[in-house]
């Protein structure tokens, strides 16, 4: 089956592509791509004390899910939602195993309990207030087009625009973990997908090779992040001409990505 | 419980508690585990060793049982590898190796050779060690909302199998013992130095456990062998608190309705509550059964059984529900004495025989993620 969707909301925050509107020259191939420091994200919808006490991946991902939001003129609080992170929260993995190897009786309630994976999911409803389904799904290398592949199969099979929200962190300042589990850059994307519309399809097909970024300055970031394989996508969605984009859903499959023209 | 399904129904009709003293070392805290027996000793494959881990180790002891292996592989000669999902709950994964690899390291030494590989360090570990083991290559995802996980799994599964993105899915969920959980939910002193006891009046908190289990999905008219059939499914989020539930339920209420919506039916003959033997979940759940189910509704929590098993609690009360309906029991909601005045429900503390058709099972999780599925028995 051909899963067809709407692209109505678009949030990006990664090095050198600041936000989806900033990264359109990058991304339509005008200017080169320069990595560049992450802006500190600082979402509306969290109030000071969140702000101050939250995770940094957690108010990276309600950022972009806000940015999505607001492209996307819809209500946060309505929305079904699918979270997706290949490597979690590194940072409070360290906090945890650091402190169980040297203190485990000091553990703090509060770092145990945005340790799950769906903490940036819990937040994000408590912050819009959403009652809808949310789930938080990883996939390693995968799990971008996993969580796309389920966004929009959520949003057809009930029939209800549904907001993607697809990030992973960089690992150099998260100790043994990180070390672990290098990656070089952070990258985050959300997308608010909606049933009834053609903007972006997907077909399953056995395995292939992955589409490159067109903007060949971006592909060492494509490599360094597993959201950030949604460079291709985000170049075509950019281009606002129709293209096909080749990513892979599993061992066996992958997605073609058709984007038609906006 | 023991490892197997004729060992777990044994288990619930004799209303024998696998729970312990534990002895879950280093941890040395005072209260009772849900340990499964063998994982340390029992034979991992050596083509698999880079995913060696408690909590693979853990899904291997389970996929050995009640011929799972067999019947994935018979959906991968039907439909083909790439036409089998494989959707994997758990909260906490692979997280003990880490664990042990900060431990071992604590003092400056280098990492272990056996600590190193990356897929022993992650959340997808488990998933994509079950997929590779079954040889399925389809859509393969690792789902961690904290305890409402691999409850979870099962709405993916139907949503692929009723779009047609997939033909089977093998669902389920492994979560094992470690070191942050114990010591985690100890600082939100909510652990218990007794056996739990859900619903009780004196009832003072959880008794963590691990388990593993899995179940193979088809469509309907694909099947033939099995009269267990999901007949619906319920998410929500609490929108509350990451770590304590809405206070009148309000978020298991939802999920309830979605899957009775999804299922057609006004009510099931036998609800297994999420019912951890805290004083806050007990409550709040108490309160949504009553307001969907009635006050008269069959129930019981079985987490006095085998503890509380986080990320794999989904799959687990999933397979007591299809016991309850294929023996015909309600299982007991075991040390139970008083029921707590708050709690308008009347589970019976050992297993009763009752005619059943339609069994609900709820799972909820930090974060407010909410999950009630809802199994049948033709009959």
């Amino acid at each position: 089956m051909n899963l067809a969707v709407d692209i109505a909301g678009i949030g990006l925050m990664a090095p050198g592509l600041p936000s989806w509107d900033e990264a359109q020259a990058v991304l339509r191939g005008d200017q080169p791509w320069q990595t560049g420091e992450l802006p500190l994200a600082k979402p509306a919808s969290l109030n000071p004390g969140e702000l101050r006490r939250l995770p940094a991946q957690v108010k990276l991902a309600v950022a972009v899910a806000e940015a999505a939001c607001a492209d996307a003129g819809a209500a946060a609080s309505e929305l079904p939602t699918v979270f997706a992170s290949g490597q979690g929260d590194l940072a409070t993995t360290d906090y945890m195993c650091k402190t169980l190897a040297r203190a485990p009786a000091a553990m703090s309630p509060t770092k145990f309990h945005n340790s799950v994976h769906n903490a940036a999911s819990g937040h994000w409803s408590i912050a819009s207030g959403c009652r809808a389904a949310s789930t938080a799904v990883s996939s390693e290398q995968f799990s971008f087009a996993a969580g796309l592949h389920q966004a929009a199969v959520q949003a057809l099979a009930d029939d209800t625009p549904v907001l993607l929200v697809a990030y992973d962190t960089a690992s150099a300042a998260h100790g043994l973990v990180g070390e672990l589990r290098p990656m070089a850059q952070p990258f985050a994307l959300a997308l608010v997908l909606a049933p009834g519309g053609s903007r972006l399809s997907m077909e399953q097909l056995p395995a292939r090779a992955d589409s490159v970024c067109n903007n060949d300055t971006l592909e060492s970031l494509r490599a360094q992040n597993f959201i950030a394989r949604s460079l291709p996508l985000l170049e075509a969605l950019a281009g606002g001409t129709a293209g096909t984009v080749d990513l892979a859903l599993s061992a066996g499959l992958s997605l073609r990505l058709g984007v038609s023209a906006q | 419980m023991g490892a197997g399904n004729a060992a777990t129904a044994a288990a619930l009709r004799e209303n024998t508690s696998g729970l312990r003293r534990n002895d879950f070392a280093p941890c040395d805290l005072d209260t009772w585990i849900g340990r499964v027996d063998g994982i340390e000793r029992l034979e991992f494959p050596a083509e698999f060793a880079p995913w060696g881990c408690r909590n693979n180790r853990l899904a291997w002891l389970a996929l050995q049982q009640d011929g799972l292996i067999d019947a994935a592989k018979a959906a991968r000669e039907r439909y083909g590898a790439e036409r089998v999902a494989v959707l994997i709950g758990t909260s906490t994964a692979s997280i003990g190796q880490t664990e042990d690899a900060y431990r071992a390291t604590a003092d400056g030494e280098a990492v272990p050779d056996a600590l190193r590989p990356p897929m022993t360090h992650t959340l997808h570990s488990t998933g994509d060690f079950v997929a590779r083991v079954l040889g399925l290559t389809g859509p393969c995802s690792t789902v961690s909302t904290a305890c409402s996980s691999s409850a979870k799994v099962f709405a993916d599964a139907e949503r692929l199998l009723r779009l047609g993105l997939a033909d089977a899915a093998i669902v389920g969920g492994v979560d094992s013992l470690c070191q942050s959980i114990l010591y985690g939910f100890n600082s939100l002193q909510l652990v218990s130095s007794n056996r739990c006891r859900p619903l009780d009046a004196a009832r003072d908190g959880i008794n963590l456990g691990e388990a593993g289990g899995f179940a193979v999905l088809e469509r309907e008219d694909d099947r033939d062998a099995s009269s267990l059939r999901l007949l619906g499914y319920g998410e929500s989020s609490d929108a509350h608190h990451m770590s304590a539930p809405h206070p009148e339920g309000a978020g298991a209420e939802a999920a309830m309705r979605d899957a009775l919506a999804r299922a057609g039916l006004d009510g099931v003959d036998y609800a297994n509550l999420h019912g951890t033997a805290t004083r806050k979940n007990d409550v709040a759940e108490a309160q949504a059964i009553v307001r969907v189910l009635g006050a008269g509704q069959r129930c019981s929590s079985t987490k006095a059984f085998m503890g509380h098993t986080l990320g794999a609690a989904g799959i687990v009360e999933a397979v007591v529900a299809l016991h309850a309906l294929a023996e015909q029991i309600v299982p007991g909601n075991l040390n139970l004495e008083t029921v707590d005045p708050e709690i308008a429900l009347a589970p019976d503390a050992s297993t009763q025989s009752a005619a059943l058709t339609t069994a609900l099972t709820n799972s909820f999780g930090f974060g407010g993620s909410n999950c009630s599925l809802i199994f049948g028995v033709a009959a």
